[in-house]
């Protein structure tokens, strides 16, 4: 990369004002409200006894159990809001960081970027101090810098997006409401999709409605491994859309878990089609090997890729719209 | 079957209370927030949970309502009940009482207290 920021808006305080607000106003008085309904299910066989007292009794148990879990959701969520303020803050201090730094190494900035050095930029005012060896040393002293302040900014921006959507403790949703619920569906839309890939790229697992294509018929003698090197020849594709629900569940972006389980799908097709085409794999086992091999080597460039050729800070702008809002009124 | 109107009504008074307090932690809420690239998540919590206590503190308003109607209807039978009470045996109104009671059952299914009284 030749440039980075260090943008990065938001007040930590104000985020732990509304955490503080949650615990200390909202869950109390929820709290208080489930209590009420304790005491009064508590007297009410004392003071009122037919049908319509039981049905009452029976709503108000209902009401008493809800106000109890919203006043512990509401608790947990300030809990999170304080997590959120604390990462915010730890990348706020990163970048401040990598601000000193890069004024320290008169780094370039336009824009609100920050760019890497050129060689003989920024260089002393005083021709005989700029021989050869000493732009050379200041040279490599400010690539160092800027290495620096690239390694700072990304570290900020990753912090933020594992925060964001690497932390399954975002369930927080799931008890009554909808934004994690979003994610979910997102997740699981991706991961279908994923299937709906694995299943249009290896036509062995529909083999009974499609023909088998010519390059992944295999040599069998007398078809005596027919379905057994369909199915090992598979084994590559199957276990890459295994691993694809395992990369979710550790918490890997929906779309680098969409791009390696594509791009592993198809490498092992690939990779037995390459080989055949060498004279190699046309028994069962050695198709299964090259298969796998070839799927897992591909899933593994394609991750390679994503993680390579994207600064976090792309990365973070495809899971939050903007890095530097601004202020935001809260909801009535 | 034995009802308390006072007490009752007490209950009322006391959602009615703690529902106005509920009302009122809005008055604490800050401004605004600025949770830099968290604001779209901070937003949808502070929407979720806002919308959950706005639900809870209408569903006690509707609870306080429906006790205040079933007190005041209970009243009224016990009203109706003391002034039997001052009947004979003998008078056409004797069994009026009884009448009334079955009805406090019924007025207070029709104010929904006792949905599940016509699966009973």
């Amino acid at each position: 990369m030749t440039q980075t920021s260090t943008q990065l808006g938001g007040d930590p305080a104000s985020i732990r004002a509304v955490a503080t607000w949650f615990r200390d106003i909202l869950a109390p008085r929820v709290k208080e409200a489930a209590s009420v309904a304790a005491h009064i299910l508590n007297e009410r066989l004392d003071a009122w006894e037919d049908a319509a007292a039981r049905a009452f009794a029976e709503q108000l148990r209902a009401g008493h159990r809800k106000a109890e879990e919203l006043a512990e959701a509401i608790k947990k969520r300030a809990d999170l809001l304080d997590e959120i303020a604390n990462t915010l803050e730890q990348a706020e201090e990163l970048m401040a960081e990598a601000d000193r730094l890069a004024t320290l190494g008169r780094l370039r900035r336009e824009g609100g970027w920050i760019y890497a050095p050129a060689y003989g930029e920024s260089v002393d005012a005083q021709p005989e101090n700029n021989t050869p060896e000493a732009l050379e040393a200041y040279y490599n002293s400010r690539l160092a810098i800027w290495e620096k302040v690239e390694a700072l900014t990304e570290q900020a921006y990753e912090m933020v997006r594992t925060k964001l959507i690497g932390d399954d403790s975002y369930d927080w949703n799931t008890l009554i409401f909808r934004a994690g619920d979003f994610v979910k569906e997102t997740v699981s839309e991706l991961v279908a999709e994923a299937k709906q890939t694995a299943v249009a790229a290896t036509p062995l697992l529909l083999a009974r409605e499609r023909p088998t294509p010519s390059f992944l018929r295999l040599q069998a003698p007398a078809g005596h491994y027919g379905l057994t090197s369909r199915v090992l020849t598979a084994a590559g594709p199957i276990l890459i859309v295994t691993g694809a629900a395992y990369e979710l569940y550790r918490g890997n972006p929906p779309e680098r878990v969409v791009l390696t389980t594509g791009v592993g799908l198809g490498g092992g097709p690939a990779a037995l089609w390459f080989a055949r085409a060498l004279g190699f794999g046309s028994q069962p086992w050695t198709a299964a090997a090259i298969t796998v091999v070839g799927s897992f080597f591909a899933a593994e460039v394609a991750g390679w890729a994503y993680d390579n050729t994207r600064t976090a800070r792309d990365k973070l702008l495809r899971t939050t719209p903007d890095v530097d809002p601004g202020p935001r009124p809260l909801p009535d | 079957m034995y009802f308390e109107s006072d007490q009752i009504e007490r209950w009322s008074r006391h959602i009615r209370q703690v529902r106005d307090d509920l009302d009122a932690a809005d008055q604490a809420k800050p401004e605004s927030v600025d949770a830099g690239p968290f604001t779209p998540l901070v937003i949808d919590m502070v929407e979720a949970t806002v919308a959950d206590y706005v639900h809870l503190t209408l569903r006690l308003g509707t609870l306080a309502d429906r006790l205040d109607k079933v007190a005041d209807y209970y009243r009224k039978v016990e009203e109706v009940n003391q002034e039997l009470l001052q009947v004979t045996p003998d008078s056409p109104f004797y069994n009026a009482g009884a009448i009334g009671l079955s009805m406090a059952g019924e007025h207070a299914a029709a104010w929904g207290l006792t949905k599940d009284r016509d699966q009973e």
